[in-house]
C-alpha cells in the first residue's frame, strides 16, 4: 500500500509498547487482528456464542446484523470495555486479554470516542491534541521550562493534529468549540480524535447513523482514503447497507449472538440466514402462502345527484 | 478536498495563542518597555503601589492555576499567602537566613498544605470543596496563625527587612525590579506548561472528568499538580508580599482577603493567566482611584460585587473572556488590529507620560 | 451542671446559627444556591429593624418583627428574580459567585444607606418577658429560652411545611427534577422565590433577634457565616432538622469548650471548622437524599 505523499505521520505514536509478535506458525499469520471463540454471558442469556473474526492487515471488513445480534458487545470485548467469559483478542498476535482500554490503544487499537468523551468547550484542535496526551510524554517542568525535548514533543503533537485534521477535512473548523459543531462534522471529529493517536486497526461502530446522505456518501471514499493515507485496517459495524457492502473487503453477518455468514458482500447480502435475520421468514411473520390479488367488486349503484368520481365501473 | 492549512494560519501554540503579528510584537515591547522603566520614571508611592499590583497578580494566578485550570474552587488563598509571608519572616528572623531561602521556604511550605487539602478535594464536589477550603482557612488561622507565636509574631506580628542578596534590594525601585522579575519568571513557566500537553491535561480534567479518565489522563496526578503548583506560588507571593511592607500579621490574611483574591480574579477572568493580570488591574485601580475621593470609598465593595454579578451573568471567562471575544472579532480585519495595536501603545505611552508627571506626588489625581 | 448551663447559654448563639443554617438549606435544596450571602442578608434585616423601632416606636414589639421578617422575605425573592433565577442553568459556581457579590454588595449598600450609624440595639426588646426560670441548679434567662423555642419551632415548622405543604413539596420537586416540575405545571421561579424569601425572612428574624445582644455593624453578622455552613452541614446542606440540630449543638459546644480551662477555649473557634471538615469527608448528605436528588440539586 503506497504512501500517498501529501501527508506526513508517524506510523507509530511516539511512546508506545510494540505489539510482540507471535511465533506460532499455525494459524493464519497475516492476519492483523483476530477474535477467536468469543463468549458472552450476562447471566442467563447469551450475548455471544463462540463469535471468531478475523481482519487482515490493510482490510476493510464490515460487519451487519439486526440490531441485538451482538456487534456492539462484541465491539465492547474487543476495546476492552468488556470481558468476556471465554475466547481470545489477538492484535497482530499479542493476546489482549487483561489489558484496559487505554493500553490497548497503546498498542494500536482504536475505537470511536463516544460523543461523551468530547470536550464541548475546547476548539477542534485541542480536542485533537488531547487525544494523543497518552502519546506524549513530557512533564510540567521540561514544558513549564520549554526545554527542547518537550518544545519537539509540542511540534510533533501539533503536526499530527493537522495532518489527521488534514485527511478528515476538519480544518476549516480547528477553531470551533466542539459544541458548536454539526453532528456530521462532530462524527468527524470523534473519527479523527481516535486516528490521530495513528492506530493501526480500528473499530467504527456505525459511522453512518445519524448523518445526512450526502455525508454519508462522503464517508465511504474518506474511509477508504484513511486506508491508504494512515495504513490503517479497519473493521466497521453498518448498518447502512449499501454504504458497507461497497466499502467492505469482506463481510461478517451476525445475528442473535453468532456469527451466520462471511466473505465477500455479494456472497454475504445474498445467505439465506442474513436476508431471514433482517427480513424473518415467511412462516414467522404470519404470511401463510403468497397473498392472492383482491377481486374488485363492482361499485354500489348510486342516486342521482351523487358525483360521478372517475373509477366507478358500471 | 482540503483547504490549504497555511491559508488558514493554523497558529504555532495552540490553546486560545493569537498569531503575534509585528504590529503587537511592537506593542509588546513597548508595554515591556514601560515595565521596566517604571521605577525610572515615577517615584516611590507609585513604584510602590505596581510592585504592589505585581503581588497581587501573583497570588490571583495562584488561584487561576487551581480554579480556573482544573476546576478546584478555593477560598483559602490567603491562608496559603500568610502561610508563605510567615515562613519567609520567621526564617529570616530566626535562623538568618537570606532572602532566596526564605522566599523558597515559603513556597515550600505550602506543600504539605496543598497536600492536606487535595486529597479531600478528590472526593468532593465543587460546592462542598469552597466549604471545605473555608473550613481549613479556619483551622489555619486557629491552630497556627494564633497558635504559634515563633512563626507569625503573634497580635504584633513580624518584621522583615528588604532583601539583600550580593546588592541591596532595599529602594523600592530595585525590590521592584525584583518583583519584576519573579513575577515574569513565573508568568513565562506558566505560559509555557499551560499550552503543552500538561496544560491540556488540565484543562480535560476541569471540562470533562470521565473523559480525561477515559483517555488515560491521571486527573489525581494533575488535580494535585494543580494544588501544589497553585501553593507554592501564593506561598511565594506571600514571601514577596511581606517583605514589600516590610511588616504583617495575620489579621492581614483572613477571609476577607481569600474573598478578595477570589472576586479578582472571577471578575479578571479565572481561566486565563491574563485575568489574574486584569483582576489586578482591577483591583489597583479601584483602591488607588476611589482612595483619592473619599465619597467614593464605600462603593468599592459594591463595585466589586457588581463585577461579580455582571461575569456570572453575562461573561463567565470575566474581562480577559469578553476582551478574547472582542479581539475574535477583531483579528480577521486588520485595519482594526492596526487600530488596536496603534491604541495600545499610545496607552501606553499616555500612562507613561502620566507617571512622569504625576508620579512625584502622593496619591491619585 | 455548671457545663449544661453553659451548654443552653450557648444555645442562644446557636439559635442564630440554626436560622441561618435553615435558611442556607433551604436555598441550596431548592435553587441549588450556596448562598454566602446569607449572614448579609441577616444584618440588613438587622439594620432595618433598627431603623423601624427608631422610626416608629408606636409599633409593638411584635409589628416590628413581623415588618422586619416582611422586609427579609421580599428582599429573598428580589434577590431571586433579579440575579438567581437567570443562573438556573448556569453552573453551580456561579450561582456561589454570584452570592459572594451580593454579600460584597450588601454591607456596602448599608454602609451607603446607613452611614456611620453604629449603635448597640437598645430599641429592639423581642422580649419573651423578663426573669429566670430554674431548673434544679440551672437558671435560665426566659428570653434566651425563648429565642431557642422561637428557632426549634421554626425548624420544626418548616421542615413539617417542607414535607406536607403543597408549596413545600412542590419545592420539592422542582428540586428533584426541574423540567418534570414544569411540566407538571408548578410554577417554578415563583415556588423558588418563595424559597428565597422563606430564606430571607429566615435570616431576618437571625438578624432581627440577634440585634438585641450586640453593636449594629454591616460586618456584624460575617463571623456567623462558618458556623452557619457548619450547622447546614450536620444535615449535609439538605436536611432541616439537622441543620436546626448541628446549629444549637454548635453553640452549646462552643460555648462549654470557651468555659474551660487551659488553652481550650481557643479551640472553641475551631469547633466548628473540624465539624464542617468532618461532614464533608463522610459526604454525609448520602444519608439524607438520594444521589439523583444530590445531582439534581447541583444542575
Amino acid at each position: 500500500m503506497s504512501r500517498s505523499t501529501s501527508v506526513a505521520l508517524p506510523a507509530q505514536p511516539v511512546a508506545p509498547a510494540q505489539a510482540a509478535r507471535s511465533s506460532e506458525g499455525d494459524t493464519n499469520t497475516t492476519s492483523l487482528f483476530e477474535c477467536r471463540g468469543i463468549d458472552v454471558s450476562f447471566g442467563g442469556l447469551k450475548a455471544l456464542s463462540d463469535v471468531s473474526v478475523r481482519v487482515d492487515e490493510g482490510e476493510i471488513v464490515g460487519m451487519i446484523g439486526p440490531n441485538g445480534a451482538g456487534k456492539t458487545t462484541l465491539f465492547n470485548v474487543i476495546s476492552g470495555f468488556l470481558v468476556a467469559n471465554s475466547g481470545k483478542v489477538l492484535l497482530d498476535g499479542r493476546d489482549l486479554t487483561g489489558l484496559l482500554p487505554y493500553e490497548r490503544a497503546r498498542l494500536g487499537l482504536g475505537r470511536t470516542f463516544q460523543q461523551a468523551l468530547l470536550y464541548r468547550d475546547l476548539s477542534v484542535l485541542e480536542n485533537l491534541l488531547i487525544a494523543s496526551h497518552r502519546h506524549t510524554r513530557r512533564g510540567l517542568f521540561s514544558n513549564g521550562l520549554r526545554l527542547g525535548a518537550a518544545a519537539r514533543e509540542e511540534r510533533e503533537a501539533l503536526e499530527r493534529a493537522r495532518a489527521t485534521m488534514d485527511v478528515v477535512d476538519l480544518t476549516p473548523y480547528w477553531e470551533k468549540k466542539a459544541g458548536a459543531l454539526s453532528y456530521g462534522t462532530l462524527r468527524m471529529l470523534e473519527l479523527a480524535c481516535m486516528l490521530v493517536q495513528a492506530p493501526r486497526f480500528v473499530l467504527l461502530d456505525e459511522p453512518a447513523s445519524g448523518i445526512a446522505q450526502r455525508e454519508t456518501e462522503a464517508l465511504g471514499p474518506l474511509l477508504r482514503r484513511i486506508r491508504e493515507q494512515m495504513q490503517t485496517t479497519i473493521l466497521i459495524i453498518e448498518h447502512d447497507i449499501p454504504m458497507v457492502s461497497g466499502l467492505s473487503d469482506r463481510m461478517y453477518a451476525m445475528d442473535l449472538g453468532k456469527v451466520i455468514a462471511e466473505g465477500a458482500p455479494a456472497q454475504v447480502l445474498a445467505h439465506p440466514e442474513v436476508v431471514a435475520s433482517y427480513l424473518g421468514r415467511p412462516e414467522t411473520v404470519g404470511l401463510e402462502e403468497s397473498p392472492k390479488p383482491a377481486r374488485r367488486r363492482p361499485a354500489p349503484r348510486r342516486t342521482a345527484g351523487a358525483p360521478r368520481g372517475g373509477g366507478s365501473p358500471t | 478536498m482540503s483547504a490549504g492549512v497555511e491559508a488558514l494560519r493554523v497558529p504555532r501554540q495552540v490553546s486560545g495563542a493569537r498569531p503575534v503579528g509585528k504590529l503587537f510584537g511592537i506593542a509588546a515591547a513597548a508595554v515591556a518597555v514601560t515595565a521596566f522603566a517604571i521605577p525610572a520614571l515615577t517615584g516611590s508611592y507609585w513604584t510602590y503601589v505596581f510592585t504592589y499590583f505585581l503581588v497581587y497578580a501573583m497570588i490571583g494566578l495562584s488561584l487561576v492555576l487551581l480554579t480556573g485550570y482544573v476546576g478546584q474552587i478555593s477560598l483559602m488563598g490567603a491562608t496559603l499567602v500568610g502561610l508563605g509571608a510567615f515562613t519567609s519572616a520567621a526564617v529570616e528572623v530566626h535562623w538568618g537566613w537570606p532572602f532566596w531561602a526564605a522566599a523558597l521556604s515559603a513556597g515550600l511550605i505550602t506543600l504539605p498544605f496543598s497536600l492536606l487539602i487535595g486529597f479531600p478535594a478528590l472526593r468532593l464536589r465543587g460546592l462542598y470543596l469552597a466549604i471545605a477550603t473555608l473550613a481549613f482557612a479556619k483551622l489555619i488561622e486557629e491552630l497556627v496563625f494564633k497558635g504559634w507565636p515563633w512563626l507569625t509574631g503573634g497580635f504584633s506580628g513580624m518584621q522583615v527587612h528588604r532583601p539583600h542578596m550580593l546588592i541591596p534590594f532595599e529602594s523600592d525601585a530595585r525590590y521592584f525590579w525584583l518583583v519584576l522579575g519573579v513575577f515574569c519568571a513565573v508568568l513565562a513557566f506558566t505560559y509555557n506548561f499551560s499550552r503543552s500537553r500538561v496544560g491540556r491535561a488540565m484543562r480535560a480534567t476541569r471540562e470533562n472528568e470521565l473523559a480525561a479518565q477515559a483517555m488515560g489522563i491521571n486527573i489525581v496526578k494533575y488535580k494535585m499538580l494543580a494544588f501544589f503548583l497553585s501553593g507554592v506560588v501564593a506561598g511565594l507571593a506571600g514571601a514577596l508580599q511581606i517583605h514589600l511592607s516590610k511588616a504583617g500579621s495575620f489579621e492581614a490574611y483572613r477571609f476577607y482577603l481569600s474573598f478578595l483574591i477570589f472576586v479578582m480574579v472571577v471578575i479578571g477572568g479565572v481561566r486565563s493567566m491574563w485575568g489574574a493580570l486584569l483582576g489586578g488591574v482591577f483591583l489597583i485601580l479601584q483602591t488607588e482611584l476611589l482612595r483619592g475621593v473619599e465619597f467614593l470609598t464605600r462603593f468599592t465593595d459594591i463595585a466589586f460585587g457588581v463585577g461579580l454579578i455582571w461575569v456570572v451573568l453575562s461573561n463567565p471567562e470575566g474581562l480577559a473572556g469578553y476582551l478574547r471575544d472582542q479581539w475574535a472579532w477583531v483579528k480577521e480585519k486588520p485595519r482594526w488590529r492596526a487600530l488596536v495595536a496603534v491604541a495600545f501603545v499610545a496607552f501606553d505611552i499616555g500612562t507613561m507620560w502620566l507617571l512622569v508627571h504625576f508620579g512625584g506626588q502622593k496619591g491619585a489625581g | 451542671m455548671l457545663y449544661l448551663n453553659l451548654a443552653i447559654i450557648g444555645m442562644t448563639e446557636g439559635a442564630v446559627y440554626a436560622l441561618l443554617g435553615l435558611g442556607l438549606i433551604l436555598i441550596y435544596r431548592s435553587t441549588g444556591v450556596l448562598n454566602f450571602s446569607q449572614a448579609a442578608m441577616a444584618m440588613c434585616s438587622a439594620y432595618v429593624a433598627w431603623q423601624i423601632t427608631t422610626s416608629a416606636p408606636w409599633l409593638t414589639v411584635w409589628g416590628a418583627l413581623a415588618i422586619t421578617i416582611a422586609f427579609g422575605a421580599l428582599m429573598g425573592a428580589g434577590l431571586y428574580y433579579l440575579i438567581f433565577s437567570r443562573l438556573r442553568d448556569s453552573p453551580p459556581v456561579a450561582r456561589l459567585i454570584a452570592s459572594v457579590g451580593v454579600a460584597f454588595i450588601l454591607p456596602a449598600l448599608v454602609r451607603v444607606v446607613w452611614s456611620g450609624q453604629s449603635e448597640r440595639g437598645l430599641h429592639l426588646p423581642f422580649q419573651f418577658g423578663s426573669g429566670v426560670v430554674k431548673f434544679s441548679s440551672i437558671a435560665l434567662q426566659v428570653q434566651k429560652l425563648g429565642l431557642i423555642a422561637v428557632t426549634v419551632g421554626c425548624g420544626i415548622g418548616l421542615h413539617q411545611w417542607m414535607k406536607r405543604s403543597v408549596t413545600g413539596t412542590a419545592l420539592r420537586a422542582v428540586a428533584q427534577n426541574r423540567m418534570a416540575a414544569q411540566m407538571a405545571g408548578v410554577p417554578e421561579r415563583r415556588i423558588s422565590a418563595a424559597a428565597w424569601a422563606i430564606g430571607g425572612a429566615m435570616a431576618a428574624l437571625a438578624g432581627a433577634l440577634y440585634v438585641p445582644l450586640a453593636y449594629l455593624d454591616p460586618n456584624m453578622m460575617i463571623p456567623f457565616l462558618p458556623k452557619a455552613f457548619a450547622a447546614a452541614l450536620l444535615g449535609g446542606l439538605v436536611n432541616l432538622p439537622m441543620g436546626l440540630v448541628g446549629g444549637l449543638a454548635l453553640g452549646a459546644v462552643e460555648s462549654v469548650f470557651r468555659g474551660m480551662h487551659g488553652s481550650l477555649p481557643r479551640l472553641a473557634e475551631t469547633v466548628g471548622a473540624l465539624g464542617i471538615v468532618a461532614f464533608l469527608l463522610i459526604r454525609i448528605e448520602r444519608f439524607f437524599v438520594s444521589e439523583h436528588e444530590l445531582k439534581a440539586i447541583e444542575q
